[in-house]
C-alpha cells in the first residue's frame, strides 16, 4: 500500500466510522409517539449536552494565550 | 426558505471556516496534495476526529485503530439523533445526509431554533446542514491551500464554537425552562472532568442520560 492508498483508505474508514456513529439512533429506535421514554430523553438531551458542550469548550481554553480575551470578549457580547 | 436557513445557519460560519482553516493548515504539514483536506471534510465531516486523524496519520498506525478511535471520539453523536427521529422524516436521500451531517454544531442549532411558521422543517433543516458541511469543507480547502502561500494564526479561533454553544445553550433555556437537566449537565460534566477527562463529553452525556431516566423513574413512583 503506498503513502496515497493509505490515506484514501484511513479516510474511507473514518468516514464509515463516523457515519455509523450518527447513523446507530435511527436504525435502533422507530419514531412514535407511543415511546413515552425515548420522547423524554429526546426533549431533555439538548439542554444537558449544551451545558456539557459549554464546559468542554471553556475546560479546552487556553487561559495563558490571547484566546481567553477572544472568549470573554465573546461572552461580553452576548 | 433558503434564505432564512443560510442567515440561521451563519452563527455555523464563524465557528467551522476558522476552525476548518486550522485544519487545513495542520494538515498540509502531512505534505499531502492540499484536496485532501478538503475529500476529507467532504466525507468524513467531523471537526475533532480529523484533528485526531493527523496524528494518526503522521504516526502511520493501522486502519483499525484508525476505525475504533474515529468510533470512540464520536460515540457521543449516537445520542444526537433521538432528537431527530421524528423530525428528519421517512428514509430517503435527504434523511441519510442530515444524518451524515449531524454534527455538534448542527445539533446544538437545531435542536434550539424554532421552525419559522409555515416552512416544511425537513427541508429548512436540510439547507442548514447542507450549508454547515459547505462552510467546513470551505475551511478545510482555504487552510490546506494557503498553508503554502501565507501563514494564519488561528490559534486561539475555538472561541467561535464556544460562544455559538453559550448562545445556544441561554436559547435552549429560554424553549425548556426547567432547572433539571441543565443541573444533571453541569454536575455530570464536572464529575466526567475529574475522573475521565480524555473523554469528558461521552461520560458526561451517559452520564447525563442515565441520571434523568432515574429521576424520571422517582417522579413517577411518587405519581402512583
Amino acid at each position: 500500500m503506498n503513502e496515497i492508498e493509505y490515506l484514501l483508505a484511513a479516510i474511507l474508514v473514518m468516514a464509515i466510522s463516523t457515519y455509523l456513529t450518527r447513523l446507530t439512533p435511527f436504525l435502533m429506535f422507530t419514531p412514535g409517539k407511543e415511546n413515552a421514554k425515548l420522547n423524554f430523553v429526546a426533549k431533555n438531551t439538548p439542554p444537558m449536552v449544551m451545558m456539557i458542550l459549554v464546559i468542554y469548550m471553556l475546560k479546552e481554553v487556553d487561559y495563558l494565550s490571547t484566546e481567553i480575551f477572544y472568549t470573554l470578549f465573546a461572552l461580553l457580547l452576548l | 426558505m433558503i434564505k432564512i436557513a443560510l442567515k440561521t445557519s451563519l452563527p455555523i460560519l464563524f465557528g467551522f471556516v476558522p476552525l476548518g482553516i486550522a485544519f487545513g493548515l495542520l494538515f498540509q504539514e502531512l505534505n499531502y496534495p492540499w484536496y485532501f483536506a478538503s475529500l476529507m471534510g467532504i466525507i468524513v465531516y467531523a471537526g475533532a476526529a480529523q484533528f485526531m486523524a493527523i496524528g494518526l496519520l503522521a504516526a502511520g498506525v493501522g486502519l483499525v485503530e484508525i476505525a475504533m478511535s474515529t468510533f470512540l471520539l464520536n460515540s457521543r453523536h449516537m445520542f444526537y439523533g433521538i432528537a431527530f427521529l421524528e423530525s428528519f422524516g421517512n428514509w430517503n436521500l435527504r434523511k441519510l445526509y442530515m444524518i451524515f451531517g449531524l454534527t455538534d454544531e448542527t445539533y446544538a442549532l437545531m435542536t434550539s431554533i424554532n421552525v419559522p411558521k409555515g416552512f416544511n422543517k425537513k427541508k429548512y433543516f436540510f439547507f442548514i446542514t447542507l450549508f454547515a458541511q459547505i462552510y467546513w469543507v470551505l475551511g478545510c480547502t482555504i487552510g490546506a491551500l494557503s498553508s503554502e502561500i501565507l501563514s494564519f494564526n488561528t490559534e486561539g479561533m475555538e472561541f467561535a464554537a464556544t460562544a455559538l454553544f453559550v448562545v445556544l445553550l441561554i436559547e435552549q433555556w429560554i424553549m425548556v425552562k426547567r432547572l433539571l437537566p441543565f443541573m444533571i449537565g453541569f454536575i455530570a460534566s464536572f464529575i466526567a472532568l475529574m475522573f475521565f477527562i480524555d473523554h469528558m463529553l461521552i461520560v458526561a452525556i451517559i452520564i447525563s442520560i442515565g441520571s434523568i431516566l432515574i429521576f424520571r423513574l422517582i417522579n413517577k413512583s411518587h405519581d402512583e
